[in-house]
Order: C-alpha cells, then structure tokens, then sequence
C-alpha cells in the first residue's frame, strides 16, 4: 500500500510528461484517422510541444534546490532537467518550423516519431538510475533508427542498419556495464550514496572500465569518437529538419547524463574523458577536412564540437559543469542555424555539395553574410555566440590546469585551440564557394527572401547573445549542481 | 571626460559600412565617395585627438569607459569585460598612420571596379576594426578586433586578387589564426589571474578584469593562480609565466612576420589588390609590433628583459632573409614583400633591446614602414595597372617616359634605403643604436644588423637602376600604356612623400609624442 501511495504521489509531479504522453497516443488516432497529407499531425504536434514546455517551464514553481525525487528514486526532477527539457523541447519547436517552412511532406509517423524522441529525452533527462537510463536511451534510438530509415530510398536503408547496428552494440556495451556495475554493488542509482560505497572495494581500473562500457552507449549518442561511425552516413542521407533535431537533442541530453555520472564521483573518470576528447577533436576536424558534402561535413564537425562540449565535464575541485552547459545552450541556434543553412542551400543549388554552392552568396548577399556569420560560430570567432562558448570552456580548462596541477590540461587547452584554428578551413569552405567563386552554369536562382529573412534570425540571434551574454548565462547558473 | 571621440573613430565607419551594404545597387556610383568621406571625417577626428593630447600626460588619455558583459563564472567568480578605450604616445602614432593610410588606400581603390558595393563596406570594417585595435585598452575588446580583422582582409584578398587568391587567403587566415589562438591563450590565462579590487569588493565574488590597465599592475595577480610571481607555476617543465611570454612572442611574431613564420606575407601581398596591400603592409603588420610592445612587454616585463637576446636574434635573422631573398626576387612586388619582411626585423631588434632609444626606435620605424611601404605598394600597383605585368626584367628607362613617377619611386626607395633626412633613416638609427646600447644584446648583432641596410642599398639601388635608367625599353604591348602618373596617383605618392620628408626632418614631432608613454613601460 505504501508503495501505492508513493506511486500515486509522485505521478502528480511528472504532468509534462503525462501531457507528452496521452498527446502521443492522442496523435496516433489522429494520424489513423486522417488523410495522409493531413496538416493536422503537424498542428497538433506543434501544439503539444508548446503545451509541454510551457508546463515544463512554470509548473515546478517551488522546487527544491537538491530536487524531487520520485517513485523511489527512479526519477528526480531538478532544475537541471528543467533546464535540458527546455532546450530539448525548443529544439523540437525549431524542428517543426523548420520542416514547416521548406514544405516537407512528412507523414505523420515522423511527428510521433520525433515526440517519441522527446519523451525518451525527457526521461533521461530526469534521472540516476541505470534502468531508467537504459529504457529511455532505447526509446530514443529505436525512434532515431526509424527516423533516419523512413524516406524511402536505398541510401537511407543502408544508414539505418549502420545506424541500428552501431547503436544496437553500443547499448549492448552499455547493458554489460550496467549488469556488473549491478553485480558489483546490487545498487541501481550511481546517484546513492549506497552505490558508490558498495562498490569502493573493487580497483579503480575496473571501475573505470566498467564506467567505460556504460558511457559508451552515452558517447555514442554524444556522437563522440570512437563511437561516431554512424555519423557521417547517417547526417548525408537523412532529411535536413530531422537530423537538425537529431545532431542536437540526443547529444544535449547525453552531455547531461554524463555530468550526473562524473557528479556522483563514483570512479576517476577523468582519464577516460580526456581520452575521449582528444580523440573526438583529431578524428573530427581531420575527417572534416577531407569532406565535400556539407552535411557530412556538419556531422564530423559535431563529432569535434562534442570533443569541446565534454572538456566541460571535466573532473575538477569546483565542478559545476558551467562550461558544458553554456557550450550547449549557445550550440542549439548555433548547429541548428547550419543545417537550415544547408537546407536552403540545397533547395537553391540542388544539392549538398559545397562545390556546387558557387555564387549563391554573390546573388544573394544577406544569405551570403549569414553563412559567414553561422560558420564563425561554428569556428568560435567574435563577435559570435560560439567564441563565448568556446572562452568558457577554454578558461575552465586554465583553472582545472591551475587546481589539478596537470600539463596534461594546458596540453588539451593548446590542442583544443589549435583544432578549432584548423576547424576554419573547412567551415569557411562554405562561404568561400558562396561568395568567391563564380558560377560557371546558371543556378536555378529563386531568392527565396521569406526564408533568408529566417535565416537571419539565428545570425542576428548569435550577435546578439555575444553582445548580451547574461541572459544566457543567469539561465545557465541557476541549474548548477 | 568621456567625449566619444575615441568610439567615433570606430563608429563611423562601422556605420558607413552598414550604410553601403544596405544601399540599393543604384548608387554604385557613390559607394566610394560615401568611404572617402569617413575617411576624411576620421582625419578631421585625428587632428583633433592630437590637438587635445597632452604627451606629458601619464597614462591613456580620451578614456571611454562602460560596462558592457559581466560573464558569471560558475558559482565564485565574475569575468568583466569592458568597452574602453583611450590611448596614449604609442596608440596615437599608431592611429594616426592608421588614419593616413586608410585614406591613401581608400583612393587608391577607385580603380577597383568590381563588386563595388562589397567591396567598400568590406574596407570600411577594416578600417573600424583595426583602428579599433589600436584604441582598445581592454584585453578582450583587443582580442575581438584583433580577430575580427581576419575576415574582411580573408575576402578582400580571396574576391579582389590576383590569379592564385584562394591559396594566398587561405594560408593568410591560418597563419593569423594559429597566432591569434595563442595571443588567446594568454588573454585567458591574464584574465584568470588578474583580479579587479575594487568590484571584488563590491560583488564579493572574484571578478577578473581584462582592463589593460588591472593587468600590466602586477599587485593586482591573485595569489597561487597561473601567473603570479611568487611560486611559479610549471607547464610543461617551463614557468607558466615564460611560456606565455613565449606564445604571444609567436602569436604577434606571425602578424609582424618574424622569419620563420613569415611565409604567408609574400604570398598575400603578392595576390592582394594594390589597396589591399598598402594597407597590409601599412597598418597590419604593425599590429604585430603595437602587441608586442603593448602587451608582451607592458604585461610581462619582468619575463621580457631576459629574451632581449632571443628578440635580436630572431630581429636579425628576419633583417638577413628579408634582405637576400628580396636580392633574388624577379616581381618587384614580392621583392617589396620580402623588404618588409627585413624592414620588420629592425622593428624586432630594436624591442629586443629594451631600452628606451630601441623601443622609440621601433616604433618610429614602424612609422616610417608604414608610410614607405604604402608608397612601395603603391609604385608596384601604378605599374601593374598599367601593364598587368610587375616583371623587372621587363622595363628599362622608365625615367624618360614617366618623370613625377620617377621622382615619387626615388624617395620611396632612397627613404626605403634609409637615407638620412628621409624617415626610414631615423627609425633604423635609433633601433640600431638602441641595439647597441643594451647590456643583454652583444654588439655583434647591431653590427650584422647594419648589413641589413647594405643589402636593401644593393636590392633597391639595383632595381631602381635597371628599370629607370639607361635606354627606356620595354614589351611592345606595355608601350602605350605606359603614361605617367595621373592626379589621383600623384596626390597619393605626393602625400606620402612629403609626410616621409617632415619624418626625416623633424623626427621630433614624433618622438615628442611617444616618449613620454615609452619611457613610462620602464
């Protein structure tokens, strides 16, 4: 009865997802009793999603600071996750404008699908507890896999088994590390105090393996190397909107997940993450070099932007995970703005090759000007939202160099900066071919000013943020372990 | 007193910049009038900055002061970042060039005929941001500008030049990157141990200040951080303090350029349209020289004397390749390139003397560079817009056909050469005698140094006389193109000519300016 009870009381603090819930199964019946070109998926999917975070941004008025722990510590609401199921919720709202405005014809699979994603997020989002995490980590990827399968064409079915196989093994590597963590201590939240006693005894290399193999389903959802093969495919075939979503939520909410890990401090993971870093900033930038598609060039371009989000999360005497946050709320508009970039790029020269966007930016200046301001951000270059980012990150490492008395810090901070130096060859590629070169045959040219006018909103919003970084930044402290 | 005269020069063209992107394509016509104008504008702001500016007084002048980010750092400290500017000695002569030769390049692009509209508001940003540069007297609002001025140079170098641009602008923008990214190291690395009194107090939160000011005050270093003097802290086996010392002696080493990261000047001069290049020799490479006197020096003097030996070698070396590569060059303008390059290294030699008549010597020849090289840029830009050819082998006896271009190239060459009585002179005089005088530099260095005014003697003596003496002889599709200077060129060449002649003259007016900051560094 008492399990009942807690039951019952804890189900009245969840509301936005209980929203998220009977909306999704709600839109099942719309979608089986509409149309197939209906527009009333879309609409009703808009509609929730604005309903969900508007309960999920003023329902919990006087939550306390350590946060509400429910149905037996499976979930815990903090402001931390307030904060990730906001920016996870209006990268969803972009998304649905996003594909509005190009005219997508999605089925109304992609919108169950995409708030499937959401709710997965949303869970681990709110939560310490290795099952919770692994259910809502498979919510999210078998959602993500068919996701990325759904346009009809051989390309896509061939990312997508990449896609689930990758993801498949991962999550098994996951599960393994969960399972002997479970064997070790038979205590499921890191977050207890419990666990990290129960597990004190074994040696610390075990317990940075095992931590290991259960990040590893995380990184890979971070799309962090050596666990980013899927990218690439994965980023050229599936359709702009979707996977303007998908290089942003997942990774946002993984970031998180890890942070709570290195919080409950259970285990020395500093070496793993810095392992993960330097290889994540080498095999991102080099590979983008090479690249001549734009998206595939995005996808390892986020490979190397996990490299400078997870030097955040770095262990140190004054966590508090400022540094990686802040990365993430300035990389929503940021990456976001790129792949609608890249979207309205293709929709004018018909295609992702960077060769073929010659002289786009020549006919078409303003568009022009917001690639050079978008792929600055992406650099990490003032006057832009992504050179405060990047500052954050960068002075967190001087302080952890400062505290930890470690060359290896300063190393990471020289590597980590000569990375994001090389990085503007391969972003200003984009420009580069807008603006210099000349198109030698006429690009079917229409000048698309409404959607220009859009783009320009995230240009302007990444100036603006640079000029007037406190919102961004009060927003960011107030969730702080 | 917060006048807004110091921000107008920013401002200005800032706003202009707008202005031109967003005229109709109509007005092509007045794009380039709408750009002199501020540039005129600007000299009217500069004779009244210098009308105003008291020498003997200590510290910046014309300050301006707001509060513009408050960066909260995790739970304890404040990063305050400042809009400031004011200047003193050293920024004002650098502004001033910077506002004489912006105007000359400004003219100077009239020939430009391509994509107008762009092309002027790229140029105006230029002009803010490096202007801007000079003025800042926040670390990071240097550090924005600092960077900030890659891009318009990357397009106006990439859209407006010669055959093999994208290679030339690409390597420019790489090479300044990797400098910039070191100078950013430092600037966090300052900032992270330097700690503002006054609003720690206030917020009772550690606030760190990028104020110029706050950093080059050694009181102000927060016990046990990164930088502080007491115990030093070891990166890599070497103290923290030396190893910033280190990257930005790197970092601005690539702006000047230093031999051996200087390969990308010769590249990009030589694919930079002739505006682009005045300006480029003009004004960006003393940036490199304004940041290491201003920041390596003014931040890291007790670091700084002990690589006095280290400048001089390195100003040395640059002196020697700068000068023999020039020797073997068949483009004048890639000759012009490299005498830049040994002409930079006085400037190097006379920092690494640290001593006062070294650092006034480095910075007059930094001057003096930046009128010279203008006129050098601009010779090779008269000939080349009138052949599309810049071979020396390829004109013989010019001075018969074209006299005033002859007498503008004379003092260009003989002030290059440093013949006393034209400002080239004064500048390597006093860097040489400065070089001499330091206690750290032995004396051979100076000695090899004065080579480097032979070898620019027999480089530029040498061209002058195979292209303007003797029988005039050139390709039969250059001869009719071949007239002489035109008003709009005279009034170019002319206006530098004769400010090269008052320099030479009267280096006072000069010196009466900046000697009062320099000999407060010390």
């Amino acid at each position: 009865m008492k399990e009942l009870q807690e039951i019952l009381s804890s189900s009245k603090h969840i509301l936005p997802e209980w929203i998220l819930i009977l909306g999704i199964l709600l839109l099942v019946i719309i979608i089986s009793f509409q149309k197939k070109d209906s527009k009333w998926p879309y609409r009703f999917s808009f509609l929730l999603v604005l309903t969900y975070t508007f309960t999920a941004t003023y329902f919990y008025e006087n939550l306390p600071s350590e946060g509400l722990k429910l149905y037996g510590n499976l979930l815990l609401v903090d402001q931390t996750s307030l904060f990730f199921k906001q920016l996870v919720s209006i990268s969803t709202i972009i998304f649905l404008i996003h594909g509005r405005l190009f005219k997508y014809k999605f089925d109304g699979e992609i919108y169950f699908l995409i708030l499937c994603v959401l709710l997965g997020l949303s869970f681990l989002a709110m939560t310490t507890h290795f099952l919770v995490i692994y259910v809502s980590i498979e919510l999210v990827s078998i959602a993500s896999y068919v996701l990325v399968a759904t346009k009809n064409e051989k390309t896509n079915f061939e990312a997508a088994i990449k896609y689930l196989i990758f993801g498949a093994t991962s999550s098994a590597i996951m599960l393994y590390g969960i399972s002997l963590f479970y064997g070790m201590g038979h205590v499921l939240n890191f977050a207890e105090q419990t666990f990290s006693a129960s597990i004190s005894s074994n040696s610390p290399l075990v317990l940075q393996i095992v931590s290991f193999l259960f990040l590893g389903g995380l990184f890979f959802k971070i799309a962090a190397a050596p666990f980013h093969s899927w990218v690439p495919d994965v980023y050229e075939v599936t359709s702009t909107p979707v996977i303007s979503y998908l290089s942003f939520a997942p990774k946002a909410v993984g970031v998180l997940v890890v942070a709570r890990v290195i919080q409950a401090n259970f285990a020395e993971l500093n070496a793993v993450v810095l392992l993960i870093i330097f290889v994540s900033l080498i095999v991102g930038n080099l590979a983008a070099l090479w690249q001549t598609n734009l998206k595939r060039m995005l996808g390892y371009s986020g490979i190397a932007q996990a490299g400078f989000i997870l030097i955040g999360v770095l262990k140190g005497p004054q966590t508090d995970f400022y540094g990686a946050f802040f990365y993430l709320l300035t990389y929503l508009p940021i990456t976001m703005g790129a792949f609608f970039l890249a979207d309205l790029l293709k929709k004018q020269s018909g295609s992702d090759e960077i060769e073929d966007f010659k002289g786009i930016g020549q006919k078409n200046i303003f568009m022009g000007l917001n690639a050079v301001i978008i792929m600055m951000a992406l650099v990490g270059l003032p006057p832009t939202i992504g050179f405060m980012a990047k500052l954050m990150v960068f002075s967190y490492i001087i302080n952890l160099g400062e505290d930890m008395h470690s060359s290896v810090y300063y190393g990471l901070l020289i590597f980590g900066l000569m990375n994001a130096a090389i990085s503007i060859y391969y972003y200003l590629k984009v420009p580069y071919f807008m603006l210099i070169k000349k198109s030698y045959n006429q690009p079917r040219y229409n000048p698309d000013f409404f959607l220009t006018l859009v783009l320009t909103y995230f240009s302007i919003a990444l100036i603006i943020f640079f000029l007037y970084p406190d919102f961004g930044t009060e927003w960011v402290r107030k969730v702080l372990f | 007193m917060q006048s807004g005269l110091l921000s107008s020069l920013i401002i200005l063209p800032l706003i202009a910049s707008m202005v031109i992107l967003l005229l109709p394509e109509s007005y092509k016509g007045s794009y380039r009038w709408i750009s002199l104008i501020v540039q005129i504008l600007l000299m009217i702001n500069l004779g009244t900055l210098i009308g105003g500016f008291e020498p003997n007084h200590t510290g910046y002048q014309f300050l301006e002061h707001f509060e513009w980010i408050r960066l909260t750092l995790g739970k304890t400290s404040i990063l305050s970042i400042d809009y400031i500017v004011g200047i003193d000695g050293l920024s004002l002569a650098m502004v001033a060039l910077s506002v004489v030769v912006f105007f000359i390049a400004n003219i100077s692009s009239f020939s430009i005929n391509k994509k107008e509209k762009a092309y002027y508001s790229l140029f105006l940003l230029l002009t803010a941001t490096v202007i801007g540069c000079f003025i800042a007297i926040d670390f990071f609002l240097f550090f924005i500008f600092f960077e900030f001025m890659l891009l318009p140079m990357y397009f106006l170098i990439g859209i407006w030049g010669g055959p093999n641009k994208a290679y030339a602008s690409l390597k420019f923008i790489i090479y300044t990157l990797v400098g910039s990214v070191m100078i950013l190291v430092v600037m966090i690395a300052l900032a992270m141990s330097n700690v503002d009194e006054f609003f720690t107090s206030e917020y009772r939160r550690t606030v760190f200040s990028f104020d110029f000011r706050i950093l080059s005050d050694h009181a102000n270093l927060l016990k046990g951080s990164l930088l502080n003097i007491e115990n030093p802290v070891k990166i890599f086996g070497i103290n923290a303090r030396d190893f910033m010392f280190i990257l930005l002696f790197i970092g601005f080493g690539i702006k000047l350029p230093m031999v051996p990261f200087h390969t990308w000047l010769p590249d990009a001069h030589v694919e930079a349209p002739t505006p682009i290049s005045v300006v480029l020799a003009g004004i960006l490479l003393k940036i490199g020289g304004y940041g290491l006197i201003r920041i390596a020096y003014g931040f890291f003097p007790d670091i700084a004397i002990h690589y006095g030996l280290l400048f001089s070698i390195m100003g040395l070396i640059s002196i020697l390749y700068g000068g023999f590569n020039a020797l073997a060059q068949k483009d004048l303008k890639k000759l012009i390139a490299y005498s830049s390059i040994s002409h930079m290294g006085f400037v190097l030699l006379g920092i690494g003397a640290f001593n006062i008549e070294g650092f006034n010597g480095a910075i007059f020849q930094m001057f003096s560079h930046g009128l010279l090289s203008s006129m050098l840029f601009l010779i090779a830009g008269v000939l080349y817009e009138r052949t599309k050819n810049r071979e020396i082998a390829n004109f013989r006896g010019l001075a018969k056909t074209m006299p005033i271009f002859t007498v503008a190239v004379t003092i260009a060459f003989f002030g290059s050469l440093g013949l006393p009585s034209l400002s080239g002179f004064i500048g390597e005089f006093f860097t040489l005698f400065g070089s001499f005088q330091a206690r750290s530099v032995p004396k051979v260095i100076p000695i090899l140094g004065v080579l480097g005014i032979v070898l620019s003697a027999i480089y530029l003596l040498w061209t002058f006389q195979k292209m303007f003496f003797g029988e005039f002889w050139t390709k039969e599709e250059f001869k009719n193109n071949l007239t002489d200077l035109d008003q709009k060129e005279i009034i170019m060449l002319g206006v530098l000519g004769i400010l090269t002649l008052i320099f030479g003259i009267f280096p006072n007016i000069l010196f009466d300016l900046i000697n009062p900051s320099v000999i407060q560094l010390f």
